[in-house]
């Protein structure tokens, strides 16, 4: 743009030219040191009184490290311009023009004004300089195939390879692109963006194409003449943007490329396609069609990977912890659809940096605010609605996210006309807010804060809530072009409390509490093009109330109960290396190490040796004075990842992993409830631990636009927490007593096929996996299933998901789901007997039954506005059917005994077709 | 509107639905024993039943375990000989317990199997303060009320007996007899009944939780609306027992999988071990938990006349039948119809038959007893 600028301006100036006598020039005095293209300019324009014209693209990587003392302009540029390709003229009206290549003539040649000379347009391309050749290329010109120099021209000779980087950002809203692929041809380099969208490459010096690839994002490419290590921000175009022909191919050949495996990437877009049961899209429902990862039952919060409970899952939004993912029993997940931009769920390799878990990491990231305008997002569902702002702060530098949903079903239970609905509450909100703020090119803030509450009552008296409460501030800092590292500090919260007000002589209020405060430094080195190291320290603070009880109104007899405050300390230091071994083999080394100690004040149970821990048993009681370290556990964890490419489109991966947890949920519910508890490994209840071994297979076809992969995993558990019959999990102070440790195995083999392009895309995921668990010391109590293998609550042996889209038109689009999976174990009754007057039954064997299996179809459509760019609101229209054949899928199977008799019911949570739609605006 | 509202009614929670199952599982034997009971610290009667656990696919709903020798044992080496009373009742009437003393139930089946509890204390249970009703959603709502001033009981049992008076929807004044029908004998009651049933729930309160050990109106029963219970006259009577804190645990673990489930937070069922074991075989399930405690009896009425003037009963209807003469016998003979009034021919003069209801319509002693109970006020 601002070449044709400079051209135009030349040739309005024609008319006009005559020679002006020289001035005596100012001089220029300054020191710059790696200073911007820009802000080198803008100061010599102050200092020299000349205005100058270059183009600001060509420049952008471009720094100027220079010091000069009273020098005539020329003799300034010269010495700056002097390592660069960069080439300047000055004019009589004290413009200075700079240029790639080859300089602009400023004066007309001789006979310029002889009439037989050509056309302007002749002239025009002679005097600019070029080549009529070269007019061609400068018409043509995109970013694309540019060549952009980067570094110190006189460097190029030098041995070695020179580093690139920069970050990758979306061209409309500035957000950083995380995830994104960079990566050269020949010899075969590539990276991939962090979090931030920061890339770093080691590059041989010279002449690359470099290609970036990103899911949702048009591909790009990049021509760049490395002469020494230097910045390239590279903007990418939201691909949906684009109406003209546009080419949608989707990480191109990362899953076969990457040495990570068991990582599923799904993006926003990906997530709001897929039919949900009220409309809304739905991170966690889209994370359950994954392959390996499974949930107990419509209603159940939190998923199963793996094998692994619902606890050992960790859930991040943007680095703070979630322990409750749901709302309104899992009906609709904790996160607001129009701030998230991307989820991650790591559920093999699970990079060094993350611990605490043994399952796998849930990494969902919010988008950053649109640097450039104000704009805003919205939806209005049957449920819910929900709204969300974003924009610039104070210019390009800062941006906002503010996003908040609520329901409204709390009026609706109301208005129903069955007087038990009467007093049925179940009503949900959350909020985000997301700052990011860049100081300059290698200082930025992210701040980010979640809050979200949940309350209901459904039937009965007695009023459950929880909340999360979650911020955190990261401060990301570049040593250098190879070296940044990320500070956080941040606070999570979580509680729930249940009142009852029925029996005002019994009203209570219970609440549990768990906050943790963590400092956290993560390091990232781009060692050379075969090492990148990224290391660091976290630190958690756990400060967990188990469990406290108080009385309500005046005349409650309810006693002031607590049980003891309970707090740890739980640091781990890490450090992993991706080493590319060869352009076939690549390796990713993690060790981690983590020092769990729980803390004073605490009074610790001693049971007797030998003897079952359980009441009568228990020898002594020590107390702990504030500060002490009571009982202190630590290992080193190892993560190992390896991927050998067998040809351009084949790979073959295998990992190892082992990981450790210090922190329980507890829940004797077949699916956990908003009512468990969290406990910390303490001297009676040690951390669980487990391992995984894993082998993969990965083709892609069709260049790339089929993906396929196979795995399979081997996963071995210990120290899992299982409970006694009729355990008591809530304001129990020896929670030892009622729990039994178990060890698990876990096996399993997923297969994928996934196409993201083209007018028809989807997936269709095939996940065979067992989950057994055993108990084996008597000392804890009776033996579960006579101490054999017994399968866990969440072990469904198929499962079969199929996700289908199917594009219209870019207005229309529909989508379908399918879902099968074997029914999940219970425990039935094998026997009767009379007690108290009534049937009851015999419950035996732990889980060695099963519901019917569980199948469904969900349909949508997404109905989208036209699209003209000049518009006050984008709107869609997004409706369609859950569970479109209506079936009874069992929830749960029970057994209860009604007038004296014993009846066996199935309890289906969506029996019947639910229509849903939605309308979503966006400004 | 109203579309929005079955819109909504058919979205959420009333798209869950539950529906009869039958797990097919085949019928597994099993044949273990449970002991229900309670050593009565008395003076007063101290009964056990002891059964098997049958097939769930069964017919019957327990089998009685007969010809067992039941006693109860005290620590010091005394004991009470439960004398077998038939359908697997072993009861004894005793002088009261020492209360300084354990206890333990031993048993040995006929097979030669010998169980015995653990040792339990006797515990005290106090008086109850209070058995009480409110109208509630149209029906009764039925409380009891208790405390224990030297707040040691904590953990309670009760166990009930309602009783209430009632009238079959006919009233029947004709007797079918040797072939003709005849005026009933005055004598023979049929209208006025009282029917009797045990609680079929388990009812357990905790007081542990409070400052005091007091239990404010734990709900017992509810009466749904327009029941034939307080049509006329009714009477519940509350028996109360003391638990401890183990045997507290037991009943409501049982109480939770027997009777509470079928919510979305289901707990995970299990079968729970009770205070009894087979002595040469520790591991083998047995179905029970043996407690000592005092029990405390309490009675209050409800008269519909004076105190629920508003309840109505709605009649059951009842299919009337006529019966003419030359079908007399087969109807009225086998007890399945009644005869309630005699109809004519056209001029009204002739008997040409009977008009016929229902036996169950005529004769309340087919769901109760003409027997004025003791108590009965």
């Amino acid at each position: 743009m601002m070449r044709y600028l400079y051209c135009l301006l030349l040739i309005s100036l024609l008319p006009w030219y005559k020679v002006q006598g020289q001035v005596a020039p100012k001089l220029i005095s300054g020191s710059y040191q790696n200073t911007p293209f820009n802000q080198f300019i803008q100061d010599i324009e102050k200092q020299s009184g000349y205005y100058f014209y270059y183009d600001i693209a060509g420049t952008d990587s471009l720094t100027i490290s220079l010091q000069v003392v009273n020098q005539p302009l020329q003799i300034v540029l010269d010495l700056a311009l002097k390592e660069t390709s960069l080439k300047y003229s000055m004019d009589w009206q004290k413009r200075v023009f700079i240029t790639s290549g080859s300089k602009i003539q400023v004066g007309l040649p001789l006979g310029f004004f002889r009439p037989e000379t050509g056309t302007g347009q002749k002239n025009e391309s002679f005097l600019a300089g070029f080549s009529d050749q070269n007019e061609k290329e400068i018409v043509a010109s995109t970013l694309e195939n540019k060549v952009y120099e980067i570094g110190i021209k006189s460097q190029a000779n030098q041995p070695g390879n020179a580093n690139l980087a920069g970050y990758v950002r979306e061209a409309k809203t500035g957000e950083a692109v995380i995830g994104a692929i960079l990566y050269i041809e020949n010899p075969r380099i590539q990276t991939i963006t962090d979090q931030f969208g920061y890339f770093s490459l080691s590059l041989p010096r010279g002449r690359h194409s470099l290609q970036i690839k990103s899911m949702g994002m048009r591909n790009a490419k990049r021509q760049i003449l490395l002469y020494s290590n230097g910045k390239l921000d590279i903007e990418l175009t939201d691909q949906v943007i684009a109406l003209k022909e546009v080419v949608i191919e989707a990480e191109k050949a990362a899953n076969v490329n990457r040495t990570q495996m068991g990582l599923e990437k799904v993006n926003i877009k990906t997530i709001k396609q897929v039919p949900s049961v009220f409309g809304e899209a739905d991170v966690l429902r889209v994370v359950l069609t994954l392959p390996g990862v499974q949930s107990v039952g419509e209603a159940s919060t939190g998923f199963n990977v793996r094998g692994g409970s619902a606890d050992q899952n960790l859930v991040l939004l943007n680095d703070a912890t979630i322990y409750n993912s749901s709302h309104m029993f899992g009906f609709f997940s904790a996160f607001n659809p129009d701030v998230v931009k991307e989820v991650e769920l790591y559920k093999s390799s699970i990079p060094s940096k993350y611990g605490g878990r043994l399952s796998s990491v849930l990494d969902i990231s919010t988008r950053e605010g649109n640097k450039k305008k104000f704009s805003g997002s919205g939806g209005l569902g049957l449920l819910t609605s929900r709204l969300t702002l974003e924009g610039p702060i104070l210019g390009e530098k800062t941006s906002f996210l503010l996003g908040g949903r609520s329901t409204y079903s709390d009026a609706l239970l109301q208005m129903l006309p069955e007087d038990k609905f009467k007093n049925s509450k179940a009503s949900f909100y959350d909020l985000n807010l997301h700052v990011t703020h860049k100081f300059n090119s290698k200082n930025d803030l992210y701040l980010t804060g979640y809050s979200s509450r949940d309350r209901f009552n459904l039937l009965s008296d007695t009023l459950y809530s929880y909340q999360n409460r979650n911020f955190s501030a990261r401060w990301k800092h570049m040593f250098n072009d190879k070296f940044y590292g990320v500070f956080t500090a941040g606070s999570d919260d979580y509680g729930y409390s249940i009142s009852s007000d029925k029996n005002p002589v019994n009203a209570y209020l219970l609440g549990f509490n768990l906050s943790q405060h963590n400092l956290k430094a993560d390091f990232n080195y781009y060692l050379n093009a075969k090492h990148t190291l990224d290391f660091g320290w976290s630190s958690i603070y756990y400060g967990l109330k188990p469990g406290f009880i108080e009385p309500r109104g005046a005349v409650s007899l309810i006693k002031r109960e607590k049980v003891r405050n309970e707090q740890a300390l739980e640091s781990a230091l890490y450090i992993g290396d991706r080493y590319e071994v060869s352009s076939r083999l690549s390796l990713n080394f993690g060790l981690r190490y983590s020092v769990f100690s729980y803390l004073g004040p605490q009074k610790v149970y001693r049971y007797l040796d030998g003897y079952p821990k359980e009441e009568v048993n228990i020898r002594d009681t020590l107390s702990y004075e504030s500060g002490t370290f009571i009982k202190t556990y630590h290992a080193p964890e190892f993560r190992l990842a390896a991927r050998y490419s067998l040809t351009a489109n084949t790979s073959v991966k295998a990992g190892f992993n082992t990981l450790r947890q210090n922190i329980h949920m507890l829940s004797n519910t077949a699916s956990s409830s908003p009512s468990d508890v969290w406990k910390l490994s303490d001297p009676n209840i040690a951390p669980q631990s487990g391992s995984q071994v894993s082998l993969g297979l990965y083709r892609n076809f069709k260049s790339n636009t089929i993906e396929t992969s196979v795995e399979a995993y081997y996963k071995n558990l210990k120290d899992y927490l299982d409970y006694k019959s009729s355990a008591v999990l809530i304001m129990n102070d020896h929670i030892e007593t009622d729990v039994i440790t178990t060890r698990g195995k876990a096996y399993g083999l997923e297969a994928m096929v996934k196409k993201l392009t083209g007018k028809m895309n989807g997936w269709i995921s095939y996940t065979y996996s067992r989950t057994f668990l055993r108990m084996q010391n008597i000392s804890e109590g009776e033996l579960i299933n006579q101490g054999k293998f017994y399968p866990a609550n969440y072990d469904k042996p198929h499962d079969l998901t199929l996700v289908g889209n199917y594009r219209f038109s870019h207005r229309f689009s529909t989508s379908l789901n399918f879902t099968y999976s074997t029914g999940r174990p219970i425990t039935v009754p094998i026997a009767k007997y009379q007690m108290g007057g009534s049937d009851r039954v015999f419950y035996s064997d732990r889980n060695a039954f099963r519901i019917p299996d569980y199948y469904r179809g969900d349909f949508s459509m997404n109905i989208e506005g036209n699209h003209k760019i000049k518009k006050l609101a984008h709107s869609s229209w997004t409706l369609g059917v859950y569970n479109i054949t209506g079936r009874r899928n069992a929830y749960s199977t029970y057994f209860v005994t009604e007038k004296g008799m014993v009846k066996g019911y199935k309890l289906s949570v969506f029996g019947q077709p639910i229509p849903f739609v939605t309308y979503n605006f966006k400004f | 509107m109203k579309f929005f509202r079955l819109f909504v009614l058919s979205l959420f929670i009333f798209s869950a639905c539950k529906e009869p199952y039958d797990p097919a599982i085949g019928d597994m034997k099993s044949n273990f024993l449970v002991v229900e009971g309670l050593i009565n610290s008395g003076p007063g009667t101290t009964s056990f039943t002891l059964s098997r656990t049958v097939g769930l696919a069964s017919k019957i709903n327990s089998a009685p375990e007969l010809r067992a020798k039941v006693s109860i044992e005290a620590q010091n080496g005394s004991s009470i000989v439960l004398t077998e009373r038939g359908k697997g009742v072993y009861s004894a009437s005793h002088s009261a317990l020492n209360i300084q003393q354990k206890y333990r139930l031993k048993i040995l089946t006929s097979e030669g199997k010998e169980y015995l509890s653990d040792y339990v204390n006797v515990q005290l249970a106090p008086e109850m303060d209070k058995v009480e009703w409110d109208k509630v959603n149209q029906g009764v709502e039925l409380y009891v009320s208790t405390h224990d001033a030297t707040n040691n009981t904590r953990y309670y049992r009760w166990e009930y007996e309602e009783t209430w008076q009632f009238n079959p929807p006919y009233y029947i004044n004709l007797e079918y007899k040797n072939g003709a029908v005849i005026d009933a004998d005055p004598s023979i009651n049929m209208y006025n009944c009282w029917k009797t049933e045990k609680s079929t729930k388990l009812l357990l309160g905790s007081s542990a939780r409070l400052e005091q050990d007091v239990i404010h109106k734990s709900p017992l029963l509810f009466i749904e609306p327009n029941s034939e219970k307080l049509g006329i006259k009714y009477s519940i009577l509350v028996k109360q027992h003391a638990l401890s804190k183990e045997a507290f645990n037991y009943w409501n673990s049982m109480q939770k999988i027997s009777e509470q489930m079928g919510t979305i937070y289901d707990p995970q069922p299990s079968q729970i071990r009770g205070n009894i074991r087979c002595v040469i075989d520790p591991s083998e399930p047995v179905v029970g938990f043996v407690s000592a405690s005092s029990v405390k009896e309490k009675r209050i009425f409800i008269s519909q006349r004076e105190q629920l003037p508003e309840w109505r009963t709605p009649l059951n209807r009842c299919e009337e039948l006529e019966v003419f003469l030359k079908d007399l016998q087969f109807y009225f003979s086998n007890n399945t119809f009644l005869p309630l009034t005699p109809f004519y021919d056209p001029t009204g003069e002739r008997i040409i038959g009977y008009i016929g209801v229902p036996m169950i319509c005529g004769d309340c002693r087919l769901r109760g007893t003409n027997v004025k109970p003791s108590f009965w006020e």
